[in-house]
């Protein structure tokens, strides 16, 4: 066994470095910039239920150690995405490397983007990521990561509906979000994915208005990697199943430190934006740690500093 | 890729032009296309900045005309001689013009200017008779960064109002027009060429994140056979067909 080889649930990954969704692309786009083989996996651009267009310009703006975005989720939609996007994404990462992630305003919706992606692709991708972290229409943004019992059931219609494995991504900016992970790690989830990401805003000085177009957006990037580390820390003492982290990853160290404090895998945004060849980087830097530290696998560092 | 700094030179209180040297970059890069610098190490400048081509042998060197605006271009301002920059390019499509040499008019509002440089270089090369329009006047002083002065013919516009009788007078028999500014004279400029039929192009500016396309940042809106939908700036322009882009409404 590879001493970075990383199991989430069911799915092995060659690796614990993962592009998360929405700052990788859809792999292919990156080749030219990176050596995709060298990621543990990526997490596609959430497709959504219905296209959507994303919200109006200014999207994004750099705030202190990191970014404040406000995208949208813009998409074209699931037949665009299975038609013409999937197979140039298989044809730049491995079947161990795709993570599809989905996301829709019902438990239904997300059930029918999984099966469609599951019955042209199911033996070709490594998992489906329900992003419950996105805008809802019906309930607000993050239904499916504040309410316990909404989360519960979507995770566990989903599980019932494909044979892959599936991951849960949740926002953790909520208060009650242990026991949103709680009710989730009940149904068996392969992983639970954290995007800890809380609302900002940044003004104009000189036009004295908001500068994103949605006035609001998440704020990601260094900035929040205390948060995260925090939320990851909780998450391990209140769930067993296999967390992944993401918020301001940008070197081996951060990787190691959300590892330590109970991440088994973590997911790697913003920071390729700057530069996107930070992945293989970090990777380099992991293999360089493990000889140095004599380690025979990087898993035994999950939650050791809480032992 | 690294790029060395060569030399660095004020043009004006607020505009300083930067010369690299990086075969790798410069003998790629086509008028209209940008990179993306990196101001240097550690978090407190996150993303990089992305900077217009303003010159380029084609061969080892290419420069930079930068507005200090912020904290970052700020920054630049310090960088001495013999420093390795990293830089990320060429990004985005670049200006396209017919083979067939002819007249054309390039309008620049203010450092909007920095992107028609090189174009006038390559244009005049092809046997191209070029007209400048730059607006405003008072800002004229950035024109002692133009190396080919004396071969273009300049006309300067007092201010945005002023601009339109300026630009009637240089569309006499132009073959195409060439624009980058703020985005209110980019849309007199669309409005004056497209009811002149005149073939015009735009080189728009959003923030980014990543200047290479994965990010969805640069969002702009576009006008295309199958509606209104919304195109990277960094990927798909950032030069557009003026008809193209829509000023107001969006998807
Ligand atoms: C394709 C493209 C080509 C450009 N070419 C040139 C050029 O040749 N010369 C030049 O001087 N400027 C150019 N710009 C604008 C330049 O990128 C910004 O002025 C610069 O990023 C400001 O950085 P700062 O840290 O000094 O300012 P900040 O303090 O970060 O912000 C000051 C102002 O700069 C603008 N800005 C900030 N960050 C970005 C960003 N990531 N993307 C776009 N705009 C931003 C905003 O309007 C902001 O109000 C170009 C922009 C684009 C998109
Ligand atoms: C521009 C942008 C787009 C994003 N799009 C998505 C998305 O489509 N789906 C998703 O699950 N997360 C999305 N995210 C969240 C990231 O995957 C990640 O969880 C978050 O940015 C925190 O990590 P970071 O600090 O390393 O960027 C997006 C983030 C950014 C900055
Ligand atoms: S800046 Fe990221 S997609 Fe254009």
């Amino acid at each position: 066994m590879s001493s970075l080889e990383t199991k989430l649930g069911r799915a092995i990954f060659r690796n614990p470095v993962l592009g998360a969704s929405g700052c990788t692309g859809h792999g292919y786009e990156m080749a030219e910039y990176t050596d995709l083989s060298r990621y543990g996996a990526v997490s596609l651009k959430t497709v959504t239920y219905h296209a959507r267009p994303g919200n109006p310009p200014e999207r994004v703006n750099e705030v202190p150690g990191g970014i404040i975005s406000s995208i949208g989720l813009q998409n074209p939609g699931p037949d665009v995405f299975l038609e013409e996007i999937m197979p140039k994404a298989l044809s730049a990462l491995d079947r161990d490397q795709i993570v599809v992630s989905v996301a829709g305003d019902t438990v239904e919706e997300y059930v029918e983007l999984c099966q469609r992606t599951v019955e042209r692709y199911g033996d070709r991708i490594a998992a489906v990521e329900l992003n419950a972290a996105c805008p809802n229409v019906n309930h607000g943004t993050g239904y499916f990561s504040r309410d316990a019992h909404a989360a519960r059931e979507l995770v566990a219609a989903a599980k019932g509906a494909v044979e892959v494995p599936v991951f849960y991504k949740f926002n953790t900016n909520f208060e009650n979000y242990l026991e949103v992970a709680t009710a989730v790690s009940e149904t068996g989830v392969d992983a639970i994915y954290t995007s800890n990401t809380p609302m900002g805003m940044k003004i104009d000085l000189r036009k004295k208005r908001p500068v994103l177009g949605n006035v609001v957006g998440p704020v990601c990037g260094p900035a929040i990697r205390p948060i995260g580390m925090l939320r990851i820390w909780n998450l391990y003492q209140a769930v067993s199943v296999p967390l992944v982290a993401s918020g301001g990853a940008r070197t081996w160290e951060d990787v190691i430190e959300y590892m330590l404090a109970g991440a088994a895998a973590v997911g790697v945004g913003s920071a390729q934006f700057p530069h996107p060849d930070i992945v293989p980087q970090i990777v380099s830097g992991l293999e360089a740690y493990v000889e140095r530290e004599k380690l025979d696998s990087l898993s035994v560092l999950v939650g050791a500093a809480h032992r | 890729m690294m790029a060395r700094l060569v030399r660095s030179c004020q043009i004006t209180a607020r505009d300083t032009l930067y010369e690299f040297d990086c075969p790798e970059l410069a003998g790629k890069a086509r008028p209209g296309q940008f990179v993306e610098v990196a101001l240097g190490e550690g978090d407190s400048s996150f993303l990089r900045r992305p900077i217009s081509v303003f010159d380029c042998d084609g061969e080892s060197r290419f420069s930079l005309l930068v507005r200090t605006v912020g904290r970052g271009t700020q920054r630049m301002t310090g960088w001495e001689p013999g420093r390795e920059v990293d830089v990320l390019g060429p990004l985005g499509n670049g200006f396209r013009w017919p083979e067939r040499a002819g007249v054309c008019v390039l309008v620049g509002g203010g450092i909007g200017l920095a992107p028609l440089t090189y174009l006038a270089r390559r244009l005049l090369a092809e046997g191209w008779k070029v007209r400048l329009l730059f607006s405003p006047r008072r800002e004229d002083e950035l024109l002692n960064a133009l190396p080919q002065r004396e071969e273009l013919e300049i006309r300067c516009a007092e201010n945005r109002a002023h601009l339109p009788e300026v630009l009637e007078e240089l569309l006499a028999n132009a073959d195409c027009v060439f624009a980058c500014g703020p985005e209110g004279m980019l849309e007199t400029v669309a409005r004056t060429t497209m009811e002149r039929g005149i073939p015009c192009q735009l080189s728009m500016e959003r923030h980014m994140a990543c200047g290479i396309g994965i990010c969805l940042g640069c969002a702009i809106a576009v006008h295309t056979p199958e509606g209104l939908t919304y195109k990277k700036v960094c990927k798909d322009g950032p030069v557009f067909r003026a008809e193209e882009v829509s000023f107001h409404e969006q998807p």
